[in-house]
């Protein structure tokens, strides 16, 4: 075994749940001695993910916060770290964005939460109408119960094409993450 | 957070799994043998994300009648980086800290020392409390949600050198393996040092 060295890249937390969620149609009942170390972490990831921000998490939301997040200069694990955590105070985002307080003004924190939030509709939100509205238009097959399996597995790999995408497109912010990455390596 | 991380190994297909179509029986055997484990120093691998590239098979000359093939492929790893924010349950409480268990990762610490300031261990109870102010007394029961950030990794080689008999699936002498396992579940092949100093950290509830 040999790990390709360097070639490591972030994963959201929704891609992994998208994956899970197409996979597991395929396999509903299928559950086989041979795999169980599989079927343990799917099953855990699963119910770890679901209780996540990212379990309503859609395509066309990952791909428009990520172009709304551009003009706020983040590193690429901060803008990830975004997504997967959904932040709903100032102080969620002071322990996300390092050295927060001399890269931004409160203001500019504020207006980045309000994005946050209209860009990442969540259900225990006050303010649902108007961005739930947008968003439920396009993406009825995957909020609903799964009324057709067939349609719901395409929806899924659907989904899961486009994030090989996004991921594409967003890597072009790979300085940051290498920075990044040399800081962790020190610590190691 | 989880990762994506290349990997290249030698897979054997056994003649007993020749009725699935190659790739099937590929991913199916490089997840049984990945799934759910750690990789020193690339982190706990959750599944095959996908095949990048399988090279021809070759029968070697011995007689199980399986063919290897070279393959390349993708796997979904979980590996926080230091600094990440993480949340997960707290599973149990002692003098020397907090266990936080995130489901499916159990093996991440909270050192006392890296707990919140002015922070006490009430032994009556076997719990943490935050005091808060005089009159505030927070709990950190255990099952509750903690959000908490990496301070440093640790990564130990539990691979066969460095126990005297590598591990089997299925062998006879299962009484034997039973008190080895119980002895080799002390050495924790990844685990993650946590600190919930910083404000904002702790458990979820305290600052909602």
């Amino acid at each position: 075994m040999e790990v390709v060295q360097d070639s490591s890249v972030l994963f959201l937390d929704y891609e992994l749940y998208s994956f899970l969620q197409s996979k597991d149609i395929k396999k509903k009942g299928k559950f086989n001695k041979f795999q169980q170390g599989l079927s343990t972490i799917e099953y855990e990831v699963n119910k770890y993910l679901s209780n996540m921000p990212s379990s309503t998490q859609t395509p066309e939301q990952i791909g428009n916060i990520i172009e709304a997040l551009k003009p706020y200069a983040l590193t690429m694990t901060e803008v990830f770290q975004i997504i997967n955590l959904r932040p709903k105070s100032l102080i969620d985002l002071t322990l996300i964005i390092e050295e927060c307080e001399s890269r931004f003004t409160e203001e500019n924190l504020e207006s980045l939460l309000i994005v946050v939030k209209e860009q990442l509709p969540r259900d225990d939100d006050d303010e649902e109408e108007e961005e739930e509205e947008e968003e439920s238009g396009e993406e009825e097959g995957e909020g609903e119960e799964e009324a057709e399996e067939e349609e719901e597995e395409e929806d899924n790999n659907e989904e899961y094409d486009e994030m090989d995408l996004l991921v594409d497109e967003s890597s072009y912010k790979k300085d940051a993450e290498d920075d990044i990455d040399g800081e962790a390596g020190d610590d190691d | 957070m989880f990762m994506v991380t290349t990997i290249k190994d030698t897979v054997k297909i056994l003649p007993r799994y020749f009725y699935k179509n190659r790739n099937e029986a590929i991913i199916d055997e490089i997840n049984h043998k990945y799934s759910n484990k750690v990789l020193h120093n690339v982190g706990l691998c959750i599944e095959l994300l996908d095949l990048v590239e399988v090279s021809e098979g070759v029968v070697l000359p011995c007689k199980d009648g399986g063919y290897t093939v070279k393959v390349t492929f993708k796997m979904i790893v979980f590996r926080p980086f230091i600094g990440e924010t993480l949340i997960g349950k707290v599973s149990n409480s002692s003098e020397k800290g907090i266990k936080v268990s995130m489901g499916f990762f159990d093996d991440i610490t909270i050192p006392a020392s890296q707990l919140t300031p002015d922070t006490t261990f009430d032994k009556a109870q076997n719990v943490w409390i935050w005091n808060f102010n005089e009159t505030d007394k927070l709990y950190i029961d255990k099952n509750e949600e903690i959000r908490f950030q990496v301070l440093t990794e640790l990564f130990v080689d539990t691979g066969p050198m460095s126990k005297k008999k590598p591990f089997g699936q299925d062998s006879q002498e299962s009484t034997k393996q039973l008190n080895e396992s119980a002895e080799s579940e002390l050495v924790v092949p990844y685990s993650i040092i946590g600190t919930i100093t910083q404000q904002g950290l702790g458990l979820t509830s305290w600052w909602d």
